[in-house]
């Protein structure tokens, strides 16, 4: 679904409209990075609760979300230092990956959120953005507030531990 | 295959297991209760609260600020009634009058007495013998 960039007063149909736009990969968003599936879901309930008490739809809503999101995000890893603590529940409480149960697809999810989770915040934040908002990387330079080649360089960073990570965990009898 | 090929070729490889999966879907319910929190008037935020009580301090403030103003206004006032009243001289004893004849000085009621009583005590009385200077 594609929102006019006209503005428009954000009644409930818009705000329904905006959330099966959108909620799913915030609440991806939010999850990857706080571990932690009541806390994504509060973050979803503030941000698009703030969109719609704000009176006036934002002119990019996907953009708005998502950096309201991140505020939100950062906010409450500052608030309940939740920083540590929350690469350790990653795996355990919440997944934010969905695989096929086909034959090692539950399997492949975990091993691969378990990677995930070994990367730093801001490296993992990097990866979902690109892999799973397909965002381009000017997108995530505007939304992180870092030059695009930053990102880039970012990610393929993110990449290549996770590479090895994964050659290291093949490598473990 | 050298070395740098192989790792592209992992790092590809990786790329697809990733893009294999999907963002898993939020918890079913989270729609209805976005939805329904959105449609409750939304409370105040802290920011605005914070403003408002901010306000309604700065009002006190002021409106005790101006009480007190008038209240000193009004004790001022009360003094400067009794202040301004003439003050009458004493009525004189020889000795002050020989020592200060009869000038209205514009001293509290008084003042002027009593530092003259304490000079005329240290003067050497008329009755008292003269001392034999050392």
């Amino acid at each position: 679904m594609r929102f006019s960039v006209k503005r428009v007063e954000p009644d409930a149909d818009w705000l329904a409209g905006l959330y099966d736009a959108c909620g799913g990969q915030v609440y991806a968003y939010a999850a990857a990075l706080l571990g932690n599936a009541v806390d994504a879901e509060d973050v979803v309930q503030e941000v698009f609760v703030r969109v719609h008490a704000g009176g006036r739809a934002p002119r990019h809503p996907r953009s708005y979300l998502f950096r309201a999101a991140r505020n939100e995000i950062y906010s409450r890893l500052r608030r309940k230092r939740l920083r540590l603590r929350a690469a350790d529940r990653l795996t355990r409480e919440t997944h934010f990956l969905h695989a096929p149960a086909e034959t090692g697809g539950l399997e492949r999810r975990d091993f691969l959120e378990a990677g995930l989770r070994s990367l730093p915040p801001k490296q993992r934040e990097l990866v979902v953005l690109k892999v799973y908002q397909a965002m381009t990387f000017q997108e995530i330079a505007s939304l992180l507030g870092i030059p695009a080649n930053t990102a880039a360089s970012r990610y393929r960073y993110a990449m290549e531990r996770l590479r090895k990570w994964c050659n290291e965990q093949e490598a473990k009898p | 295959m050298t070395r740098r090929q192989n790792n592209a070729a992992e790092l590809a490889d990786l790329e697809a297991a990733l893009g294999a999966c999907t963002v898993a879907p939020p918890p079913a319910g989270l729609r209805e209760r976005v939805l329904e929190r959105a449609a409750k008037p939304a409370p105040l935020p802290r920011s605005e609260i914070a403003l408002r009580w901010a306000i309604a301090a700065l009002v006190v403030t002021m409106a005790w600020a101006d009480w007190q103003e008038r209240q000193t206004a009004e004790r001022m006032a009360a003094v400067a009634r009794v202040e301004t009243r003439p003050i009458e001289p004493k009525p004189h004893t020889w000795k002050t009058a020989l020592l200060n004849p009869r000038v209205t000085l514009p001293l509290p009621e008084g003042y002027a007495s009593v530092r003259i009583a304490r000079r005329v005590s240290s003067l050497p009385s008329l009755n008292e013998p003269r001392r034999k200077p050392i």
